[in-house]
């Protein structure tokens, strides 16, 4: 059945066709042929009637024939009837008709007369049967007797011919003689004729058959020939130009004549092509982007038309979409891409903030495709007096507005600082000259002014101006960025502030470095003078008790009063209670009082600061004796180098006076001393600026002492270290080249102990005076006033040992 | 208190007068310099003008008295740790190692360098130089003699720095200080000894105008507080010296407080120290 579908109409109808002839034929054959059965059935049946009524004829001919021939005989010649039966048997032995037609003649008793076959004549045929077993004579002449004649069917020999042909016999009764004629007829004779018969008329059947169906073909192919040129031919056409079409091709030339039904659908076809080319040229403008292309669809009903229609029309809402869309893309890319080279601006001049501002504003105009532009910082140093600073500009005289200040709320820079909102203006009228820009007097198209901030700190403002409108994407964007300028800037701000601080705070940390090192040499300044200071005031300390112990001390003030005195001071005046002596005047008991003159001038001479000596001052004492001192007077002075009280150290030289020589000698000396005294005093100033001024009397004491006594220095074993051995000189030694004496062993042996106590004693740090036996360098003994100092260390130990001794 | 113009008129002078030009001096340490000097000597400015125009030693003697010359044996002892532990055991990969002082005051520094040599016995390939501005410091630091009671710190300071180890507590050593020092208490001295201080170089020179007395190349320059007493246009100088004076990738050491802030495209800032970049 595939194959079928395979076929085409043409193959498929000539292959129907084909065979609904042939099954026609064939149909019509077979009813026609057991038509001819009957028919020949007939033929037979009426061939054998005819054959019967032919041996009814034949022996009924016979039979008269017998009669006359027995009449005549018998009429004539005197003979016998045996005779004449005889002669008339005889007669029909020989008697044959048609190709192997013969009639015999038989009596009642079964036995045959007359036969052409002789060797039958005579022969009882009673008993005898055919092939089928059928007896073959009784049956004939049963019949021929009883009912005068009748049919018997048998088989039997053809002449020549060994084999049993059924055969049909007709008999008849000739009562006369009593015999039976007969004759019979061979039914295969019949039935060849039959055949023959039906073999004619099954050819007729065939012949007529045969006839019809080739003219029929023919009829047919001529039809096939004639629907195939007006039909098949052009549907393949119009198939093969669907074909086509179906492949999108539809630039097709057809043309048919003819208005019948074919036309119609070539008609059609060519409207569908033009329709199509429509389409087509229509969806190619559309796709070459002409969406203004018109068409006009061919009804209401024209799906591809008006769906061409709907997509022109969505393509064109489409597109003005897409315009809109790619126009807001162009607008956002200008932003991005704007916000990337800012972005770089910023961060690559985070540093110096006007090279940065510069930066930004020009960049600015440029992207902005602006013409002028201009940058104010916040300048909020003075907190009175907040201010807008022009920081940089663009296409302006850039010195005419470097320094351009604006204040907060004035003109229209200094409003959108304190509103924090962007203003744009645009028909800005030509003479419209007073509008306070920032920018002086131009007079552009339009004018931006949007404040730098972050939240809702301004940092800045930044105007715009332009010869153009400024569309509002321009706008949104200046704000935005707006955003990172001001951010930056306030970074910026804040590092360079931060840099700044940071070279302070370094600078600083020097100075106080600096400062530090600068204390610490001061502090170790003071702490080594402190530390000499110390050591001198516990030298100091020990000189003064040797001094007190050695010679007069006493203090007077500036009016010569006596403010102190020592206990030699108290044990020479003979005054038993300090308290009444002090505050008695110099010149109750000196004596050089008496001269006026002198006494002022010895008095002027100490309040100028001159240290005074009087080698011979007479003294008045209280007792009415006299004595004589050899005195220094020194000032004291505070910090501020004023005057403050008066010293005088005294050694009473009474004794000396007495000699003359004593006298002169020791007034030489004293000269000579009051030279170095004045020298040393000089010197003691100078230590008085550093120490304090207890310290300094001490030092002026030291100084004094050694003045007035030799000074022997011992360390804690009795070694000697002081340099200055002149003492030893006054008991004949001479030891400038001796050194590590043990001043122990110059004790005379009776004294030896109590200088041991002595030195026992100083280790707590006290003087004591005493007389002490020395050997002198001829081992004799020498009575010597000496008056021994204990010097501590720090520590309190023992240090060393002074020994003072009167000069 | 002084005036900055008198500070001026007084830097004129010294300049007019003297080989020394204190001009870029820090002004502030300067002015109180002065003021001590002035307060110490009891005399106003003017007379002080006058005398360092009359007075050569009174001169010299100023110019001593505005220097300052504090420093101490293993001055801080956190740097000494850094120069032991970590700038030394660089510089001991050298065949020579060269050292220079530069504000060597009284030869403090330059002695704890020495020792610290020897104790990593470095010393005989070490050429350790000083150099200061103040003859009398530098006599002082030739002799090496210090006081002893003044200075007790020292026993501390070297105590922490020969005998301890603070990135490792269990390490102790017991190098006794008369390893290196006569201590005579009696007399409240401690004398650096002979076998050290025959190592020390010492030069008067002023940083200023001769940074490189002894025109060598050094591994190691220490020079502390000596930029806080100087304004930053000189601070800039004197590192642009060292910087010539240094080896490549060698060791600059300054005082806790001061920095490089203007040439530190120079030199590489390590805690407490700084490697030529």
């Amino acid at each position: 059945m595939k194959k079928l579908n395979k076929l085409s109409i043409l193959q498929s109808t000539i292959i129907y066709f084909l065979l609904s002839i042939v099954l026609s034929g064939i149909l019509y054959f077979i009813y026609n042929y057991n038509k001819i059965d009957k028919e020949v059935e007939t033929k037979r049946t009426e061939l054998i009637t005819i054959k019967k009524q032919e041996l009814k004829d034949i022996i009924s001919l016979t039979v008269q024939h017998i009669n006359n021939e027995a009449k005549r005989l018998s009429k004539a010649d005197l003979l016998t009837v045996d005779d004449i039966k005889t002669k008339i048997l005889y007669q029909m032995q020989n008697l044959h008709y048609g190709n192997s037609g013969y009639i015999f003649i038989c009596n009642y008793n079964n036995v045959i007369l007359s036969h052409p076959d002789k060797k039958l004549v005579n022969k009882d045929f009673s008993n005898i049967k055919d092939i089928n077993g059928n007896l073959i004579i009784p049956p004939l002449v049963n019949n021929a007797t009883t009912k005068g004649e009748g049919y018997n069917t048998y088989y039997w020999n053809k002449n020549g011919d060994n084999t049993a042909y059924e055969k049909i016999t007709y008999a008849k009764n000739f009562p006369k003689w009593k015999w039976v004629v007969a004759s019979g007829v061979y039914i295969d004779e019949i039935n060849s004729k039959v055949i023959a018969y039906k073999t004619k008329i099954t050819n007729d059947l065939i012949k007529s058959v045969l006839t019809i169906g080739i003219i029929v073909i023919l009829l047919f192919i001529f039809s096939i020939w004639y629907s195939k040129l007006n039909i098949f031919n052009p549907l393949k056409k119009v198939s093969i130009i669907l074909d086509k079409m179906s492949l999108g091709i539809i630039n097709h030339d057809i043309e048919f004549k003819k208005e019948n039904e074919i036309g119609l659908i070539f008609k059609s076809l060519k409207k569908l092509i033009l329709n199509l080319k429509k389409v087509t040229f229509v969806a190619t403008e559309i796709g070459k982007g002409n969406l203004q292309v018109e068409y006009e669809p061919a009804g209401k009903d024209d799906e591809l038309g008006n769906a061409l229609i709907n997509m022109r029309n969505s393509l064109a809402e489409a597109q003005k979409i897409e315009n809109q869309r790619k126009k807001e893309e162009a607008e956002r890319n200008w932003a991005t891409q704007g916000f990337a080279t800012f972005g770089d601006i910023l961060r690559q001049n985070s540093n110096d903030i006007n090279a940065l501002s510069d930066k930004i504003i020009t960049e600015l105009v440029h992207y902005l495709d602006a013409n002028q532009g201009g940058l104010f910082i916040l300048n909020d140093e003075d907190k009175e007096n907040i201010s807008l600073d022009l920081l940089s500009a663009y296409a302006f005289e850039r010195k005419k507005f470097l320094e351009k200040s604006i204040a907060l709320g004035e003109g229209l820079v200094g409003t959108c600082a304190i509103e924090k909102q962007s203003i744009y203006m645009t028909d800005v009228p030509n003479d419209y000259i007073n509008i306070t820009s920032g920018l002086g007097t131009a007079n552009p198209r339009s004018i931006l002014i949007v404040p730098l901030k972050i939240e809702d700190d301004v940092y800045g403002v930044v105007e715009i101006a332009s010869f153009n409108e400024l569309p509002k994407y321009k706008i949104d964007f200046v704000e935005k960025i707006g955003e990172s300028i001001a951010s930056t800037l306030s970074t910026v701000k804040i590092n360079q502030r931060t840099a700044v601080l940071l070279e302070q705070s370094q600078q600083q940390a020097e100075e106080l470095a600096a400062q530090e090192e600068e204390m610490r040499q001061n502090l170790e300044e003071m702490q080594a003078t402190q530390e000499e200071a110390a050591r001198r005031e516990s030298e100091m300390s020990s000189l003064v008790e040797a001094l007190n112990s050695s010679s007069l001390v006493s203090e007077f003030d500036l009016q010569g009063n006596i403010i102190s005195i020592n206990d030699n001071f108290m044990k020479l005046f003979g005054i038993k209670n300090k308290d009444t002596f002090i505050g008695q005047n110099h010149k109750n008991f000196y004596d050089m009082a008496n001269d006026i003159e002198k006494y002022a001038e010895f008095w002027s001479r100490i309040k100028s600061g001159e240290i005074v000596s009087n080698p011979r001052s007479k003294i008045n004492l209280p007792n009415g004796k006299n004595i004589w001192l050899n005195e220094v007077y020194g000032p004291i002075k505070d910090n501020d180098d004023n005057i403050i009280k008066i010293f005088n150290i005294s050694v009473d030289i009474t004794s000396q006076i007495q000699t003359e020589k004593e006298i002169l000698e020791q007034t030489e000396k004293l000269k000579e001393q009051e030279e170095e005294m004045n020298q040393t005093i000089e010197e003691m100033m100078a230590i008085q600026e550093e120490t304090n001024t207890i310290q300094k009397e001490i030092l002026s004491y030291n100084n004094i002492i050694d003045f007035l006594s030799y000074k022997l220095e011992l360390n804690s074993n009795n070694i000697l270290i002081s340099n200055d051995l002149s003492f030893f000189e006054t008991i004949g030694y001479d030891f400038s080249k001796i050194t590590n004496l043990d001043f122990e062993s110059l004790i005379a042996e009776s004294d030896k102990e109590k200088y041991k106590n002595i030195i026992n004693e100083l280790s707590s740090g006290i003087s004591i005076s005493e007389k002490i036996k020395l050997l002198n360098n001829k081992s004799e003994e020498v009575d010597i006033q000496l008056n021994f100092s204990g010097i501590l260390d720090n520590d309190g130990e023992l240090e060393k040992i002074w020994i003072f001794i009167k000069k | 208190m002084l005036e900055k113009t008198d500070i001026n008129l007084f830097l004129d002078t010294l300049k007019n007068v003297s080989k020394y030009d204190l001009s870029d001096y820090s002004e502030k340490s300067l002015t109180r310099r002065i003021e001590k000097i002035l307060v110490d000597n009891n005399i106003n400015l003017k007379a002080l003008i006058f005398k360092i125009k009359s007075n050569k030693d009174f001169l010299e003697q100023v110019i001593k008295d505005i220097t300052v010359n504090t420093t101490d044996l293993f001055r801080d002892i956190e740097v000494w740790h850094k120069i032991r532990y970590k700038i030394l055991p660089e510089l001991a990969k050298l065949n020579t190692i060269n050292i220079y002082h530069a504000g060597a005051s009284t030869g403090q520094e330059v002695y704890s360098m020495l020792i610290l040599l020897n104790e990593l016995n470095l010393l005989e390939k070490s050429n350790v130089y000083a150099v200061d501005i103040n003859s009398d410091v530098i006599e002082r630091a030739k002799k090496g003699t210090y006081r002893f009671r003044f200075n007790l710190n020292y026993l501390d300071n070297f105590d922490d720095i020969i005998n301890k180890n603070p990135y490792n507590f269990e390490e102790n050593r017991e190098i006794p200080i008369d390893k290196y020092f006569d201590i005579d208490r009696k007399n409240d001295t401690l004398k650096v000894k002979d076998f050290i201080k025959k190592h020390a170089n010492f030069a008067v020179t002023d940083l200023v105008k001769s940074p490189n007395k002894f025109y060598k190349k050094y591994d190691l320059i220490l020079c502390r507080n000596v930029l806080i007493y100087f304004n930053q246009n000189l601070q800039t100088k004197i590192i642009n010296d060292f910087y010539n004076m240094l080896f490549d990738k060698s060791y600059l050491v300054l005082g806790l407080h001061e920095s490089i802030l203007h040439n530190n495209d120079k030199f590489i800032k390590k805690q407490l120290f700084y490697i030529k970049n």
